[in-house]
């Protein structure tokens, strides 16, 4: 059967999902920026994740997620030593990867 | 018939030195290419970047993409070191998977001579820990790596329970987020906006709508007036035309030409005076706004504020005498 794009309606639905890997949650620039903001006592910057319901649903999702992974990066910030960096040489830190799965399963973060 | 003398036989030396300037060659073009389309493609937004290399370049995506790595990948190096390099070694140091202690190796090499792809595979063969060739040796081998991989993982997800057990990390306060005002001011909804904010948010939105006002009724309403005067302008004033004795046609035309435009320059007039009015009322109540926020809040207004609103109200003064309104002198007060 050919793949078919879905068109969901934002109004009532709830958006399509898909599940992905610690690592590509870590490895979104939106974590990062929550990462350090939290980190430098930047107040949330929620409002840069909104879209218009003119938008179309590629733009609605990208900020969709931008925006859960801007969130990611503040509740990971919060517990992480700041000490221990995000990245190695432009490489996720294996520790840093270690500690947002030991917290997702305690609950801790989304 | 006499033959072309054959042109004399060059040494191997100098062909050679030759077929190696070529090489360089190739390879700054590949970096020069490199650095355009990074140049490029900082200057396009996103979703420009594969348009615009389908109808630019006449190579494909990936093609950009390696010239684009070797070219991040020479700046790091010496020019010098790095034209030693053939086009499919840069490519193959660009684009591999390599460690920097590697990469300085064949760096290294690349100083005295030129390097090939084929001689960096040959440096990674040279430098690989001897393979052994029975299955028990490599089986062995591997359940130890994965050993290591477990224990690795193991001791690192030891440290983060341990963090996660210990207290939480000194960061500093997080700063109250600052309360902006929209982008987008409505003229029309200018009391609901008003009655949310603070004096001083307040003073600046009336600030801003001032500067909205102004910018619409110097942009549109004047433009439209002048465009009638101007039409009539144009045309040859009545009194400078001679008498019509029917002979002269292009008089008569021209005359008629005056009196349409004319016509047309006081229906406009007319037609614009209602909105004019309006404008100008809009332009006291908001000036009144103005004041009163500024006698609340001065320092919330900004100088650029205070010169729009100066600005719109000579507009509006002006406008107000061509409506037969007078000068606002209320408004005048105010700002």
């Amino acid at each position: 059967m050919p793949f078919r794009s879905y068109h969901f309606h934002r109004h009532c639905e709830q958006v399509p999902v898909r599940g992905i890997s610690t690592q590509s949650v870590m490895r979104s620039r939106h974590f990062a920026g929550g990462v350090n903001d939290k980190r430098t006592g930047q107040p949330p910057r929620y409002d840069e994740f909104t879209f218009d319901q003119s938008d179309s649903d590629a733009v609605a999702k990208a900020m969709i997620n931008g925006h859960w992974q801007y969130e990611r990066g503040r509740q990971w910030a919060s517990i992480a030593p700041l000490s221990m960096p995000l990245k190695i040489e432009g490489k996720l830190n294996p520790k840093a990867v270690a500690l947002y799965r030991a917290a997702c399963e305690r609950g801790l973060t989304l | 018939m006499s033959k072309k003398p054959k042109a004399a036989a060059r040494e191997l030396v100098t062909i050679a030195a030759e077929i190696l300037d070529t090489y360089r060659v190739d390879t700054q073009s590949v970096i020069k290419r490199g650095d355009l389309l990074i140049e490029a493609k900082s200057q396009l937004k996103h979703g420009q970047w594969l348009p615009w290399l389908e109808e630019n370049f006449s190579m494909d995506a990936r093609t950009a993409q390696r010239a684009m790595a070797a070219s991040k990948f020479a700046a790091k190096y010496d020019t010098r070191v790095v034209f030693n390099l053939t086009v499919d070694a840069l490519y193959e140091l660009s684009g591999g998977d390599y460690s920097a202690e590697f990469i300085n190796t064949v760096m290294t090499e690349a100083e005295a001579k030129s390097v090939s792809a084929q001689r960096i595979w040959d440096i990674e063969c040279e430098l690989a820990p001897p393979q052994s060739d029975s299955f028990e040796e490599i089986e062995a081998q591997m359940n130890a790596e994965a050993e290591a991989e477990e224990q690795r993982e193991a001791e690192e997800q030891a440290e983060a329970e341990k963090i996660l057990d210990g207290a939480p990390p000194d960061l500093p306060p997080t700063e109250p987020p600052k309360r902006e005002l929209p982008a987008k001011l409505k003229i029309n909804g200018q009391q609901t906006a008003t009655a949310d904010f603070s004096p001083a948010a307040q003073a600046q939105i009336v600030a801003a709508l001032a500067k909205k006002q102004t910018e619409h009724v110097i942009a549109n309403l004047p433009a439209s007036w002048d465009t009638a005067e101007e039409r009539a302008e144009k045309c040859e004033p009545a009194a400078t035309l001679q008498p019509t004795d029917g002979a002269d046609t292009s008089a008569e035309q021209r005359k008629a030409e005056y009196a349409a435009a004319e016509q047309t320059a006081k229906q406009r007039k007319e037609h614009f005076r209602p909105a004019l009015i309006l404008q100008a009322e809009q332009a006291e109540e908001l000036a009144g706004m103005f004041h009163a926020s500024y006698q609340e809040c001065p320092s919330a207004i900004s100088a650029d504020a205070i010169e729009a609103v100066h600005r719109a109200l000579e507009a509006w003064s002006k406008i107000a005498q061509e409506v037969g309104r007078g000068t606002d002198d209320e408004a005048k007060a105010a700002a």
